[in-house]
C-alpha cells in the first residue's frame, strides 16, 4: 500500500515538474475528445431529427362515398397485419367532414359550398403509418392492393423519403469528416503522450538511475509513467465534459427554436449516457496513452 | 562471497574489456581493484552491480550468477549491494535526508522504519546536523559522504565504491577512505576501485591489478605496483 501510494506522488510529482507540458497534453487530448463529442451530438441531432420526421410518414387512403364500413374495416385489418404497418387510424364520414371545417374554419366561401350540399361528401378514410421512412414505397404497392382498389377514389403520401434521404447523406458526410479529424487528434495525441513520457524519462533520467541502482523494482520505475498517463487523460475527459455540458445547456434552446417541428435532442441524449460516454471516452483514451507511454519506455526507459 | 571464474567481457563494439578473470573475494574482505584508464576496473565494478552481465564465465554474487539473473532479480541483488561513484549521483533537488530516505523509499520500506535509518546512517558519516541542506550546500567531501550513507541505507553485504575519491582533494580522500575503512570494521565487503596510488599503498590491504582487463596481481596487503 506504501508502495503504491509513493508510486502515485511520484506521478503528481512528474506531472508538477512538467506542468507547461502536461497542460498541452492535455489540450490535446480534450480537443480529440472535443470532436468525438461533437461527432456524437451531431449523431444524436441526427436520430433525434429523423425520428421525428419518420413519425410522420403516412398515407392516407381515401374511400368513395359509401363505400360500407365492413370494406373499410378489412382494409384496415388487411394493413395491420402488416410488418412495416406501425398503426392504421380509421377515419369515419364525420370525423372526415369535421377535420375540413375545422381546417377551413377561416374560409367562409369553401364551407359554405360544402354546407350546401345535402349529403356529407367524405367516405372513410385511413391513415397509415409506417415503422421507417424506407418502408414507405412498400406501403404505396400493398394500398394498391386489387381487392380494395375500386373502393379508393385517392391516395395521399407525404413523401419524406427524400428529406430523409439528403439528411442521411449530410449526416454521413458530416460523421466521416468527424472520424477523420478524431482519427488524426487521436493520432497527435499519441504522438504527444509518447513524446510527453520520452521528456519525463529525460527530466528524470538522474532519479532513474539513482533507483535504478538502490534497487527499484522495474514496475515502480514505470509505474508513475503509466499512472501519469491516466491522470492526464482523466483531466482531458473532465475537460472535455466540462466544456461539452456548458455549451449544450446553452446550445439546446437554439436548436430547439431553430428545429421547432423536428427537435434535435442533443442535451437529453447526452444527459441520459453523459456518464457512459465520458466513461467510455475515458477508458478508451487512457488505454491509447497507456499503450502510448509503454512504446516510449521501451524505446527510451531501460530499467 | 564473490566468486567470478574466467570472466570475460566483451562489448559490442568488440572491445575486449576483461579476459579470463578469476577472483574469489571473501565476505568482510577489503579489496582494492586497481589499474590504469580502460583497463577494465569500471566493467569489473559494473558486473558486481549487474549492470553489465559478462560475456562468459560466471559472475557469483551472493547465491546468484549474473550471467543468468533475471531482471526482476536485479533490484533485489542491488539492495544487498551499496554502490559509490565518483560523481556521488545525489538527486538535486532532495535534501541529504531525503536523498538518503529516497534509496528506501523506492525499495518500499515503510514510514517508521525510514525515520529510524535515515539518521543512523547519517551518524555514521557524520552529517546528521547537515540532513536538512541541499547536495551544493556541502562540499564534495560531504557529498559523496552523503552517496555513502545512501549505499548503507539497506544495510549491504558489500559496498562497490567505483573511483569515490576521483574528485576529491587529499584531505577529503583520507575522509572517505576512513570512513570505508570504518565501515569495514562493521563487516561489510568493500570492492574500491581506484587509481589512485597513495591511497591504495596507505590501505595496506589486498590489492587486484589489472592491465588490459586481465588480472596481473593479487596480493593480501599488497601495493600499487603499475
Amino acid at each position: 500500500m506504501i508502495t503504491l501510494l509513493r508510486v502515485v506522488r511520484f506521478a503528481f510529482q512528474h506531472v508538477g515538474r512538467s506542468f507547461w507540458l502536461a497542460l498541452i497534453t492535455v489540450s490535446l487530448l480534450a480537443l480529440t475528445l472535443l470532436t468525438i463529442n461533437a461527432i456524437l451530438a451531431l449523431s444524436a441531432a441526427a436520430q433525434s431529427v429523423t425520428r421525428s420526421i419518420e413519425e410522420r410518414v403516412d398515407v392516407s387512403l381515401y374511400f368513395q362515398t359509401g363505400v360500407p364500413e365492413e370494406t373499410v374495416q378489412q382494409a384496415a385489418g388487411y394493413l395491420r397485419g402488416l410488418p412495416q404497418v406501425r398503426n392504421v387510424e380509421i377515419v369515419t364520414p364525420e370525423e372526415a367532414l369535421e377535420r375540413f371545417e375545422e381546417r377551413h374554419e377561416k374560409d367562409d366561401t369553401v364551407l359554405a359550398s360544402v354546407r350546401m350540399l345535402e349529403t356529407n361528401p367524405f367516405g372513410y378514410a385511413l391513415v397509415v403509418r409506417t415503422r421507417s421512412a424506407s418502408d414507405f414505397a412498400f406501403l404505396r404497392e400493398a394500398a394498391d392492393h386489387p381487392q380494395f382498389r375500386p373502393f379508393i377514389r385517392e391516395t395521399d403520401m407525404a413523401d419524406y423519403g427524400p428529406v430523409l434521404e439528403r439528411l442521411s447523406q449530410t449526416t454521413d458526410r458530416a460523421r466521416a469528416f468527424g472520424l477523420g479529424l478524431s482519427g488524426l487528434f487521436l493520432l497527435i495525441s499519441i504522438l504527444i503522450i509518447f513524446n510527453t513520457v520520452r521528456i519525463a524519462i529525460f527530466i528524470h533520467r538522474e532519479e532513474i538511475a539513482v533507483m535504478r541502482l538502490v534497487g527499484a523494482a522495474g514496475w515502480f520505475i514505470r509505474a508513475p509513467y503509466f499512472i501519469e498517463a491516466v491522470l492526464l487523460s482523466a483531466v482531458a475527459t473532465v475537460l472535455a465534459a466540462a466544456v461539452v455540458f456548458p455549451v449544450l445547456l446553452l446550445l439546446q434552446p437554439k436548436l430547439d427554436l431553430f428545429f421547432a417541428s423536428t427537435p434535435a435532442k442533443i442535451l437529453p441524449y447526452f444527459l441520459e449516457n453523459g456518464w457512459t460516454i465520458f466513461g467510455l471516452e475515458f477508458v478508451g483514451l487512457a488505454l491509447v496513452s497507456v499503450l502510448s507511454a509503454a512504446f516510449a519506455m521501451r524505446r527510451h526507459l531501460r530499467v | 562471497m564473490i566468486r567470478l571464474r574466467n570472466v570475460s567481457k566483451i562489448y559490442p563494439s568488440g572491445t575486449v574489456a576483461l579476459k579470463n578473470v578469476s577472483l574469489h573475494i571473501r565476505p568482510g574482505e577489503f579489496v582494492s581493484i586497481v589499474g590504469q584508464s580502460g583497463t577494465g576496473k569500471s566493467t569489473l565494478a559494473k558486473l558486481l552491480f549487474a549492470e553489465l552481465r559478462p560475456t562468459k564465465g560466471e559472475v557469483i554474487i551472493g547465491g546468484w550468477d549474473v550471467g543468468c539473473i533475471r531482471s526482476w532479480e536485479i533490484p533485489l541483488l542491488r539492495r544487498q549491494i551499496g554502490v559509490v561513484f565518483q560523481d556521488f549521483k545525489l538527486l538535486p533537488r532532495k535534501t541529504v535526508a531525503e536523498n538518503v530516505a529516497f534509496a528506501l523509499q523506492v525499495a518500499g520500506v515503510g514510514m517508521r522504519r525510514l525515520k529510524e535509518v535515515v539518521p543512523q546512517v547519517l551518524n555514521i558519516v557524520n552529517l546528521a546536523e547537515k540532513a536538512d541542506r541541499y547536495p551544493r550546500q556541502l562540499s564534495g567531501g560531504e557529498q559523496q559522504r552523503v552517496a555513502i550513507a545512501r549505499a548503507l541505507a539497506h544495510r549491504p553485504k558489500m559496498i562497490v565504491a567505483d573511483e569515490p575519491t576521483g574528485n576529491l582533494d587529499a584531505i577529503h580522500t583520507q575522509e572517505i577512505i576512513h570512513l570505508l575503512k570504518k565501515i569495514n570494521l562493521f563487516g561489510t565487503t568493500i570492492v574500491l576501485v581506484t587509481h589512485n596510488r597513495d591511497v591504495v599503498n596507505a590501505l595496506r590491504k589486498r590489492v587486484v591489478t589489472l592491465d588490459h582487463g586481465e588480472v596481473v596481481s593479487d596480493e593480501e596487503e599488497g601495493r600499487y605496483r603499475l
